[in-house]
Order: structure tokens, then C-alpha cells, then sequence
């Protein structure tokens, strides 16, 4: 099930939120259990198991982690259940990519599976993993009991396409929570602005994506152009995303953290990193990166660490060269930038967000394109290196048609809204205002939404393949 | 206050769409959108672990939501209004008309289309003379300049540089403007084909005949692309035209082996009201006019077009038979007992629009 849809808005969560709010606290919890699984079976019924494994599987690791006190045996605990955790993450993702780069060192050695990877299993093995490693690092307790633990590990809000939600941040309030109205409210606001992102510009921007790529010839203008409509599409997809998750989260009591903080506007590659997919982000540097050693190592292991932790970034989003090439590129500009840009980017505020924004575009064309060899031509055609036009009339044809809403998309990209929010609240007649356009946008956007959601076809979120 | 009227209006809208679809009666045809709409799902256990349940669950929760038409025209309104986007699920809006966007020319799809006819006509035709048209679809005449029209001189070209020296062409395109297609329909309007019928007397030597005023109309028609406007348009209006030639011709449908009238009233009511002319989509049709004081007989290898023109032309000949080979193969044609292609008091028209010809590969 995805949260833009009519089954979760309009059946689903009218159900699960009366139920949540009418029964005593110490039911609450089964209430989030039991949609939570529903959910997900609704979504992909067979692979509830995998699921329940996981739960069941780190629970119970989780706990002999905990209770082993002989360094090398809790060592041996944690390799041995995280070689468990990423194994099934192996065999789904990355089983027919490895056997496709073996047989093409070795041709016809392993054979070919037919495979379906289960839907958000990288956030939840990635969630599971960092449960274990904190218990045996100590940082965290134990769940208290297995349904606690898979609450946790299945809570919908957050389960297949994050944020990466930490045990250690919710541990408190899978015990013991409070939903203020004040909160319920705010987070409404969220969760209907995520969905408007995802409905109204996203999707859009998709479709607009499309007939860029179905031009009957291909123009410089026209390149460039998809990789500004797919960077933003990306953006609003995911974030709206974070956006509805955070929201439903909050309505049931749990605060997660932050996943996208306006990346449009870094004024650096390794700003940009502070800014989009947050969650992600820090637990590549808490688990590997810091692991590893990070920078307080000699100047060749310090890049090789980047390396890594890059590198694996890379391949968590697919099973595909075009992202390993992607995650390195970014290593590369973060070397650069730690060698010698970062100092001439902060004295160069204009040339520091053009460099980012170029930088970040070309990223995201590596992003889209899974097939090595048209991603060559796809650069050569906006660098014009290959014998097309720099434009034409319906590349003009398609840009005028969207041109509203690429400039609304670029505008809601950047925090000059919240900032002009901010400044009218000041006041007290600002913020009668802004109050009242906040309830009449609030419920307007969601009527919208479901209006775009009717007229689309089914459209699934981005994020999910990973 | 703020929060309880986010908190209040929140919860009122999702309970009321919520307890409205409980109540709301299913609907099973959208006229509008011309298709059935999902049905409640039977729950079956072996649909349930390979996800088909749930899919078809969602597209009856969606398809059954209440005020679904009204959300839809909301949506294109703020879209139109809001976004100033004319273009919508791959159609394009001038106004109160509906384009089709398709600016590529299929040459692969144009050559199958050349070969496929030279086939037909080596087969059955040699050394006969016969006649082909193309249909230019309404995108022909849109006058807007930033409008993307497919290179319609090369495809003109293509085909006739592709057929075989015994065909010969009748160019339709000035006989026909923007007024002769349905504006939200992909196909022309039958009261307005006179030149057309004019130009086809003219080129296949017949005689000049009374174009029928008689005429009856419907509404509301919801094209082809009407439901791509989700609603923004209104509908069209169908009017087809009579005669005593036409209310006289009993129509034989090979694959119904039945007797039919050229107009079957009860087709205005089908999601397509276009099968009004000649029972929409059939294999093989035989017009029979036993009234003509012609003994003339005309072939036509044809697409849905030539279903509002053939009543058209019944003045001319006493058998019309007309051939889809989207539904009929031609390698099955020997084997019509009802179709003779020996005769020598035979016209032969292949007669196909710029839609099909760029998609041709549905033409067996």
C-alpha cells in the first residue's frame, strides 16, 4: 500500500486512526502492530514473511547480543547476525547483479534467478542492522518484548520507503507517548503538503519527464531540461515521502528525525549531503564511515574510507554500475572539496550554488540512467557533443506547457515560503493570516490531492526499488 | 482554534468520502471515461499471495470513489487554471477541442503499412488498377504554430514511394478542415464529407450524386479523447445522415452471419457511440443496395473511418464490401465464400487514416 492512494487515505488510515485514538493506551501499540503488517501484506502479501523473519530474527539476536558478556562470542553474535541481515538483502538485491558480473568474467558460472525484491526491505534490514550494532555497542537496551521490537521494525509510517529510523530515537516512545493536539495538527499540515508535493508536482514533473524523453529528436535544451525536471521529481517524490512520514508519525506520538533539509540550495557537494536523504547519510557515517576510522586517519585511509562509504552508498540505492559511478562521483567532488575547494566555495556564494546545482544535476543523470552506454550519450547530448539541435519547436512546445510548474516546483525547492511565513507570524495580524490560509490550504490541498489521485493512474513512489 | 479546524476539516473529509463510498451504489460504465469501471473483487485465496487481490482492490476503491467526475473536472480546472497546462494524459486542448499529440512518424510502421498493401493487392489484384487515400488525422489542420505535427510530406511520400505502380492516389487532404472532425473524437464528422464523397465520385469515375440532408443527431458523444480532458470539454454531438439508398441497404456482418441496418440506433447507447455507423469494429461487411441501378461494386480495405463514409456511397454501387484487416487475416481472404474478387465491375480502395498507417502493425 502507498500513502498516495485512495485505499491508505480514505480507507485505511479513517480506520486505523479511530482505532488508535479510541482504545486504551496499552492497546495502541497493537493497533500500530497490527495495521502495520496489514499494510505491508496489502502491499506484498508473500513477502510479509520476510518481515516477520526480520523482527522476529534481530529481536532475538538483540537480545543474546545484550546478554553475551564474552567480547569475542557478542563479536561473533553481531557478525554472524548481520552477515544474516545482509545476506537476504544480498539474495533479493543483489543476487542476479553479481551473477550478471561473474558470468561476464566467466561466461555461463552461475545461473540466473527469478527474483522480486520485497518492497522497503533496504530501509527495514538497514534499521534492523543499526538495532544490533547499538545494542552491542551498548548505546541502546534491548526492546522488551518481540512486539515492541516489530512495532518498531514494521511502524507503516516509516517501513518501506523511510526515513532510516533509528531504535535508539523512538525507544522511548514505543513505551510511553503523548499525541498533542497542537502536534496532531502541525503534522496534518505535514503530511498533506508531503502528499501535495508528491501528487501535484511530482507526478507532474514525471509526466513532463516523459515527453522530454519521447521528443521525436533529441535537443541540447531538451536534455538539460529532463535532468532539471528528474533532479526536482526526485526531490518532491522523496521528500514528500519524508514529509507524510514524519506527519503520520508524529499523529501516533513518534518524533523522527529530519531527512531533507532544502539540498537545492547547498552551497557545496558536501552540504548537499548535510541536506537530502539525511537518514541515510548519518547512518552510513555512524556505521561505516566512523567504524572505519574517518578522518582521523592517515590521508590515503581517510579517502579510501570515502571510498567505501561512497561507494556502498551507491549500491544501496541499486543493483546497477550506473549507481556504484554514481556514488563515486560524489566521492570524488568530496575528496576535491576537502583537499582544496571548500575554503573558495564559502568566499564564493553565486559560483558555490551554480557549481552544487551543475554538480547535483549531472549526478542525478548518472542517477537515471542504468544503461552505461546510453548515459554517454545522454552527457554528450548536453555538453552537444552529439549532431543534434540546440532546440526546437517542440522542445519550445513541451517547456511552455510546464513551465508554471517547473518554476512553482524550483520556488517550493528553496525555503523563500517558510521564510515569508516566518516574517508575517512577527506580527499578530501575519499570523491571523498566515493561520488562517494554513486551515484553508490545509484541507484544500488534500481535496487536490485527491483529485489528482483520481484523475492519475496508479503512480508508485521512487524510492521504493530501493 | 487553528488546530481544531485542521484537526475537524481533516477528519471530516476522510470520514466523509469514507462512509459516502459505503453508501454510494457502484457504477459499472463511465460513459465519460468509455470504459467499465472495477468491480468489488471476489476473494479468492489463491489471488490473495500473489498480490491480484489487492491491486484489483485498489482499482475498485478508486474506480468506485464518490464524486469521482467532479474530482477529476477539479483537477484539470486547477491544472488549467493554475499550472496553464493544455496537455493531458498525451492529448492536447485547444479550447473546447482535444488533439491527440503524435509528432513521430513510424516509419517502420509506415513500410509494414506499403508492404502489407503491395501483399494484398499482388495477391488478389494483379494487374488491376487500385486506388488508396489517406486519412490525415484532424492534427493535419491545427493552424497553432508551436503545435508539433508529425513531417506529414514525408510520410505522404514514404508510402506512395512504397506502394506498387498499379496504385493510384486520391489526396483527400483539401477536401477536408478542422470542422470535419469530432473535437473530441480522433474521426470525421459524416455531415461533413461531401468533398470527400465528391472527390472519390470524381476520382473513380461515378456518377455525381445528392449529398443526404436528412439527418438525426445525439448527445452527448464523449469521443476518444474526451476522458484525456478529464471532463474540461463538453461533449460532442453525433449526426447521421439519410437516404432512401441508406434506410433501403441491408448491411451482412460475416462474423455475426447476420443482416444488419447501416445504423444500429442501439450503438448510441455502447461506451463508443461512433458504432452507430455500420456496428463499429467488424471484420468483413457486405452492403448490399438491391435498388441501384448500378451493378458497380466497390472493395474497400478500410479502418473505423470509412464506416461514417461508405453509407455515403451507396448511392454509386450495388454491393459495398469492406474489409478490416485489423480483424480479418488477409491471408484468410480466398477463403470468404461471400467475397469474389475476380469480378471485372470492381473498384478497389484501400482507404486508411495517418493513425493507422503510423501504427499499422495491428494489420494482419
Amino acid at each position: 500500500m502507498v500513502f498516495s492512494s485512495i485505499p491508505f487515505l480514505y480507507y485505511f488510515l479513517p480506520i486505523v486512526l479511530l482505532s488508535y485514538f479510541v482504545v486504551p493506551k496499552k492497546f495502541k501499540n497493537s493497533i500500530l502492530l497490527i495495521s502495520s503488517l496489514f499494510f505491508y501484506f496489502y502491499g506484498e502479501p508473500k513477502f510479509i514473511l520476510v518481515l516477520l523473519f526480520s523482527c522476529v530474527f534481530s529481536y532475538l539476536f538483540g537480545k543474546w547480543i545484550d546478554k553475551c558478556q564474552v567480547p569475542w562470542k557478542k563479536k561473533s553474535l553481531l557478525v554472524l547476525s548481520l552477515c544474516i541481515n545482509f545476506g537476504i538483502l544480498f539474495y533479493f538485491k543483489y543476487y542476479n547483479f553479481f551473477v550478471s558480473n561473474i558470468n561476464h568474467l566467466f561466461p555461463d558460472t552461475l545461473p540466473f534467478l527469478s527474483i522480486v525484491m520485497p518492497i522497503g526491505i533496504s530501509f527495514f534490514t538497514f534499521q534492523s542492522a543499526s538495532y544490533l550494532i547499538d545494542i552491542y555497542r551498548k548505546e541502546v537496551k534491548p526492546a522488551t518484548s518481540i512486539f515492541t521490537y516489530s512495532t518498531y521494525l514494521s511502524l507503516f509510517p516509516q517501513l518501506i520507503a523511510g526515513p532510516i529510523v533509528r531504535y535508539q530515537t523512538i525507544s522511548k516512545e514505543l513505551e510511553t507517548r503523548e499525541s498533542k493536539t497542537s502536534d496532531i495538527s502541525n503534522e496534518i499540515r505535514r503530511f498533506v503538503l508531503g502528499l501535495s508535493k508528491k501528487v501535484m508536482i511530482a507526478d507532474m514533473l514525471g509526466i513532463f519527464s516523459k515527453e522530454l524523453a519521447s521528443l521525436s529528436s533529441n535537443t541540447v535544451i531538451g536534455f538539460w531540461l529532463k535532468a532539471i525536471s528528474d533532479s526536482l521529481q526526485l526531490y518532491f517524490d522523496f521528500s514528500g515521502y519524508s514529509d507524510m512520514a514524519i506527519g503520520l508519525g508524529l499523529i501516533f506520538g513518534f518524533h523522527f528525525l529530519e531527512n531533507f533539509n532544502y539540498p537545492f540550495i547547498a552551497n557545496s557537494i558536501t552540504d548537499f549531503w548535510r541536506r537530502w536523504h539525511i537518514s541515510l547519510s548519518s547512518w552510513f557515517r555512524d556505521y561505516i564511515y566512523i567504524p572505519l576510522g574517518g578522518n582521523r586517519v592517515s590521508k590515503f585511509r581517510h579517502y579510501r574510507n570515502i571510498l567505501i562509504v561512497w561507494m556502498t552508498t551507491g549500491l544501496w540505492h541499486g543493483a546497477s554500475w550506473n549507481f556504484v559511478l554514481w556514488g563515486l562521483y560524489f566521492a570524488f567532488f568530496l575528496i576535491l572539496e576537502k583537499k582544496v575547494l571548500l575554503k573558495f566555495l564559502k568566499n564564493h556564494q553565486v559560483f558555490s550554488h551554480a557549481y552544487t546545482i551543475f554538480l547535483v544535476l549531472i549526478s542525478f543523470v548518472i542517477f537515471n540512467q542504468t544503461d552505461l552506454s546510453l548515459l554517454g550519450e545522454t552527457l554528450k547530448g548536453m555538453f552537444g557533443f552529439s549532431k543534434i539541435a540546440f532546440c526546437n519547436k517542440e522542445t519550445l512546445f513541451y517547456l511552455k506547457d510546464s513551465i508554471i510548474l517547473l518554476g512553482i516546483a524550483l520556488l517550493f525547492s528553496t525555503p523563500i515560503l517558510r521564510r515569508g511565513k516566518d516574517y508575517l507570524t512577527k506580527w499578530k495580524r501575519g499570523e491571523l493570516l498566515v493561520g488562517t490560509l494554513e486551515v484553508i490550504l490545509t484541507l484544500l490541498l488534500l481535496l487536490l490531492s485527491t483529485a489528482f489521485l483520481i484523475d492519475e493512474s496508479f503512480q508508485p513512489f521512487l524510492y521504493f526499488r530501493f | 482554534m487553528k488546530d481544531k479546524l485542521i484537526i475537524g476539516g481533516f477528519c471530516f473529509i476522510l470520514g466523509f468520502f469514507f462512509l459516502y463510498s459505503l453508501i454510494d451504489s457502484d457504477t459499472l460504465v463511465s460513459f465519460s471515461e468509455r470504459r467499465t469501471m472495477a468491480t468489488l473483487p471476489k476473494l479468492e485465496v489463491s489471488s490473495i499471495p500473489t498480490g491480484k487481490y489487492f491491486e484489483k482492490m485498489n482499482e475498485y476503491l478508486t474506480d468506485q470513489f464518490p464524486f469521482r467526475n467532479q474530482l477529476r473536472r477539479s483537477k484539470a480546472l486547477f491544472v488549467n487554471s493554475v499550472y496553464q497546462k493544455n496537455i493531458s494524459h498525451d492529448a492536447y486542448r485547444i479550447g473546447n477541442e482535444i488533439y491527440q499529440l503524435e509528432p513521430t512518424v513510424n516509419e517502420k510502421s509506415v513500410t509494414y503499412f506499403t508492404n502489407k498493401l503491395n501483399e494484398v493487392a499482388d495477391t488478389h489484384f494483379k494487374n488491376k488498377k487500385v486506388f488508396y487515400a489517406i486519412i490525415p488525422d484532424k492534427n493535419y489542420y491545427v493552424e497553432v504554430s508551436s503545435f508539433p505535427k508529425m513531417d506529414y510530406p514525408f510520410l505522404y511520400q514514404t508510402v506512395r514511394e512504397g506502394l506498387n505502380k498499379n496504385f493510384e492516389e486520391i489526396d483527400l487532404r483539401p477536401t477536408l478542415n478542422l470542422d470535419s472532425y469530432y473535437r473530441t473524437d480522433l474521426h470525421w464528422r459524416q455531415e461533413q464529407l461531401e468533398e470527400v464523397v465528391s472527390l472519390l465520385q470524381n476520382k473513380l469515375q461515378l456518377e455525381k450524386t445528392s449529398f443526404p440532408r436528412k439527418q438525426e443527431s445525439y448527445f452527448p458523444f464523449y469521443g476518444a479523447y474526451y476522458s484525456k480532458s478529464s471532463g474540461s470539454v463538453t461533449a460532442d454531438t453525433i449526426q447521421y445522415l439519410f437516404s432512401g439508398t441508406i434506410e433501403n441497404t441491408e448491411v451482412y456482418n460475416y462474423e455475426k452471419k447476420r443482416m444488419e441496418s447501416v445504423y444500429e440506433k442501439e450503438n448510441l447507447k455502447n461506451i463508443d457511440s461512433y458504432d452507430i455507423f455500420l456496428s463499429g469494429a467488424t471484420p468483413i461487411l457486405i452492403l448490399n443496395n438491391e435498388e441501384s441501378s448500378s451493378d458497380r461494386e466497390l472493395i474497400l480495405f478500410r479502418d473505423s473511418f470509412s464506416s461514417s463514409l461508405a453509407p455515403l456511397l451507396l448511392d454509386n454501387y450495388q454491393k459495398i464490401t469492406m474489409i478490416d484487416l485489423r480483424y480479418f487475416s488477409s491471408k484468410m481472404l480466398s477463403e470468404v465464400e461471400e467475397i469474389d474478387f475476380s469480378k471485372t465491375n470492381q473498384d478497389i480502395l484501400f482507404l486508411y487514416s495517418v493513425p493507422i498507417i503510423n501504427q499499422s502493425f495491428t494489420l494482419k
